[in-house]
């Protein structure tokens, strides 16, 4: 996974404080921080639907906090927080099953980050219309830096499936981001 | 088997999409309710907010109880004037002789804190509390004058405190003139 900036020191002091005081600034200042992160890795994995990747934010901070006596710090918090949410993401994906929900063609745009690149918004579309499984290989190896062994243990997949989603995927992907041919007028 | 690498455009397309996207303050605070009600934060100020009503609400509420307080102090002490001219113009004469008896036993009791207090006054104040309660005692000397003409100690008062002030005039206006002299 490619290396998080170090809160590990402020983190662990607003963590203490929320977990022996309930200080609520303090949870505060850790959400603040670490859920554009979040946000976004969620929002990525379930396809731009902004009101589950909003659930699974939600329901990561709980579990968080409510396990935060149970974290060693042998990981940067925003990892630890991380795994969390991609836990939650899996289950929304599971639950999801092979059916799509979310029709972008109708969305418009919701959920695709804002951009005046029109090349980061298609790159954007490509990856939200990917089957759930194939991209949400894609997005933890190709963007956030996940090796497959650690997709594996994630996704509670087998490495040789990891390593077939994401092939899938980038193949999908380069079909849906090609220039259409044009057909000539033979008129 | 997959050796399906990415080209340097695709990595770089892929390493330049953003990695933060912030959703609305609605989910922040939908967060810290839940956490709140779950009982694994607490806040400092539960469920306290500056709002513009609350602000204003606040405001009249000042604006309120300063007004209130106001006409309050100005109700009572119109009732004390108005118990203090009642008692002296419609009033019968017990209760009068009661009022000169309270406002003489305060004169008399001002005047005892007055030489209590004369070692560590100043010269003017003390002069100046002097003279007003002999303005005073003369004036209240005049009126038992007018209540008993006949009466010999209030006319010998009166008639005391009359000399005393034209021998302090006088010698006011000689040390005026003495003081005109010198400077002229």
């Amino acid at each position: 996974m490619r290396p998080m900036p170090s809160f590990s020191a402020d983190d662990r002091v607003l963590a203490e404080a929320l977990m022996l005081r309930g200080d609520e600034q303090a949870f505060r200042t850790l959400y603040r921080r670490h859920t554009p992160t979040l946000y976004q890795m969620a929002l990525r994995l379930l396809g731009g639907s902004e009101a589950d990747a909003e659930d699974v934010v939600q329901d990561a901070w709980i579990r968080a906090t409510t396990r935060l006596s149970t974290f060693r710090w042998e990981s940067s918090f925003r990892t630890w927080l991380v795994g969390i949410g991609l836990n939650r993401a899996r289950e929304v994906l599971r639950r999801r099953g092979r059916r799509r929900t979310i029709d972008l063609a109708q969305a418009d745009g919701h959920g695709v980050p804002p951009s005046r690149d029109g090349d980061r918004v298609d790159l954007e579309r490509a990856i939200a219309e990917l089957p759930d499984g194939s991209r949400a290989v894609l997005v933890l190896h190709d963007i956030e830096g996940f090796t497959h062994e650690e997709i594996g243990r994630r996704l509670k997949i087998a490495v040789g499936t990891s390593k077939s989603q994401l092939f899938a995927a980038r193949r999908a992907l380069r079909a849906r981001l090609e220039p259409r041919q044009e057909i000539p007028d033979v008129r | 088997m997959y050796d399906d690498e990415l080209t340097p455009e695709e990595r770089e397309a892929l390493r330049t999409l953003p990695r933060e996207h912030r959703p609305g303050d609605r989910l922040e605070e939908r967060t810290v309710r839940a956490l709140r009600a779950r009982g694994l934060i607490r806040s400092a100020h539960p469920d306290f907010r500056f709002s513009p009503a609350w602000t204003f609400a606040a405001a009249a509420a000042v604006v309120a109880i300063f007004t209130g307080g106001f006409a309050l102090g100005q109700w009572l002490e119109a009732r004390q004037a108005r118990d203090a001219l009642l008692a002296m113009h419609e009033q019968d004469a017990a209760r009068t002789a009661a009022l000169v008896q309270r406002a003489g036993s305060a004169y008399v009791a001002a005047l005892g804190r007055l030489a209590d207090l004369a070692d560590s006054s100043g010269a003017r104040d003390l002069q100046q509390g002097r003279e007003v309660a002999t303005n005073i005692l003369h004036a209240a000397a005049s009126q038992l004058v007018r209540l008993e003409p006949d009466e010999p100690l209030a006319a010998r008062i009166l008639q005391g405190l009359d000399r005393t002030a034209q021998r302090d005039t006088s010698t006011l206006a000689a040390a005026a003139d003495s003081r005109r002299v010198i400077w002229f």
